[in-house]
């Protein structure tokens, strides 16, 4: 697909880059993440239902949501996270903080650039750095790859409803 | 008094890290950091001003401050709070203004020796090799070097009156 994600693990650092691209204007994708009740229905693996806690997006806000399986399992395990965002600018850039609460301290610095391209397509450019590398190879194998990639498939369809009901 | 500090710059890590104790508790050292009105007090080089522009220093809270030189130069810092536990731990987010976006975040851990002593270990994660080194490379290592003796002795005071 020609949008699929593109992520990187430079060995031996504590970073991960990742690139995709949507068919979408900037500001429809900035507002995915920005609005808690789209963000609600994209973010995290497909199978999984989120509440969304808290969501300020902007500078100086905080958030928290919690994912748990769709599966009608009264004791499905929940996953928790939690940050603040250091810089919001809209369509633009948003600086994060991010934490899973069930490895708590493990906190990681989150970048993530919004960046129109001709066409009404824009390029989402992210760099998360991780406090030690170990912290990096945790979140990679349980998290990353999967969770990240059917998250901005879920976006695009979310954004395809959401702008096809609108009858644009 | 007078413990040195010791910083390190790792290879190929976008990494700082260092350690400093005080012959002071780990409360009265963590309040040196929690309450603006002390930490305008000891913060930064010798000879620099500190004004606190902004403070709400609990998880969630953020802060700005800046700082004036002698020369009346003044530079700003800001961020944003994602934890503080009290006497144990502070993590937070820091910019300078004269480098708008290069974002780190630090650990900031105090851990109580007993005796009435302590130790602050910081470790600072910076969005790239490049960013780190031009933060190592800033003037930092005197600077804190030159805070943490500023806040010794403003703690040593507070104790004598």
């Amino acid at each position: 697909m020609a949008n699929a994600l593109r992520l990187t693990a430079p060995e031996g650092t504590p970073l991960v880059h990742y690139v995709r691209e949507f068919d979408l204007p900037a500001a429809e994708v900035f507002h995915a993440h920005a609005d808690p009740e789209l963000y609600r229905q994209w973010i995290g693996p497909r199978g999984l239902s989120t509440r969304i806690d808290v969501h300020d997006c902007r500078t100086g806000g905080a958030y928290r949501f919690v994912q748990r399986g769709t599966d009608e399992e009264q004791d499905a395990p929940e996953y928790a996270f939690r940050g603040v965002f250091h810089t919001v600018r809209e369509n633009e850039l948003i600086v994060q903080t991010f934490e899973y609460e069930a490895w708590p301290d493990v906190v990681t610095l989150e970048y993530a650039r919004f960046e129109e391209l001709p066409g009404g397509r824009c390029r989402l450019t992210g760099r998360s750095v991780y406090p030690t590398l170990e912290a990096r190879e945790r979140y990679l194998s349980e998290f990353m790859e999967a969770g990240m990639s059917e998250g901005y498939e879920r976006l695009e369809e979310l954004l395809a409803e959401v702008l096809g009901g609108q009858g644009g | 008094m007078g413990h040195p500090l010791h910083l390190t710059v790792p290879d190929g890590v976008p990494y700082i890290d260092f350690e400093r104790e005080f012959d002071f508790p780990v409360a009265e050292v963590f309040r040196a950091h929690a309450d603006p009105a002390l930490l305008g007090q000891w913060l930064g080089p010798r000879g620099t001003h500190v004004e606190v522009d902004h403070w709400d220093f609990r998880t969630g809270g953020g802060y700005h401050y800046h700082h004036t030189g002698p020369d009346g130069v003044s530079y700003s810092f800001r961020g944003v709070l994602h934890t503080v536990r009290e006497n144990e731990l502070v993590v937070r987010t820091f910019e300078f203004g004269g480098y708008p976006d290069s974002v780190e975040l630090e650990f900031l851990a105090f851990e109580d020796l007993g005796d009435g002593r302590c130790r602050l270990r910081g470790h600072t994660i910076h969005p790239s090799l490049e960013a780190r080194d031009g933060m190592a490379a800033s003037g930092m290592e005197s600077g804190m070097s030159d805070g943490y003796e500023r806040l010794e002795e403003l703690l040593a005071a507070a104790r004598t009156r």
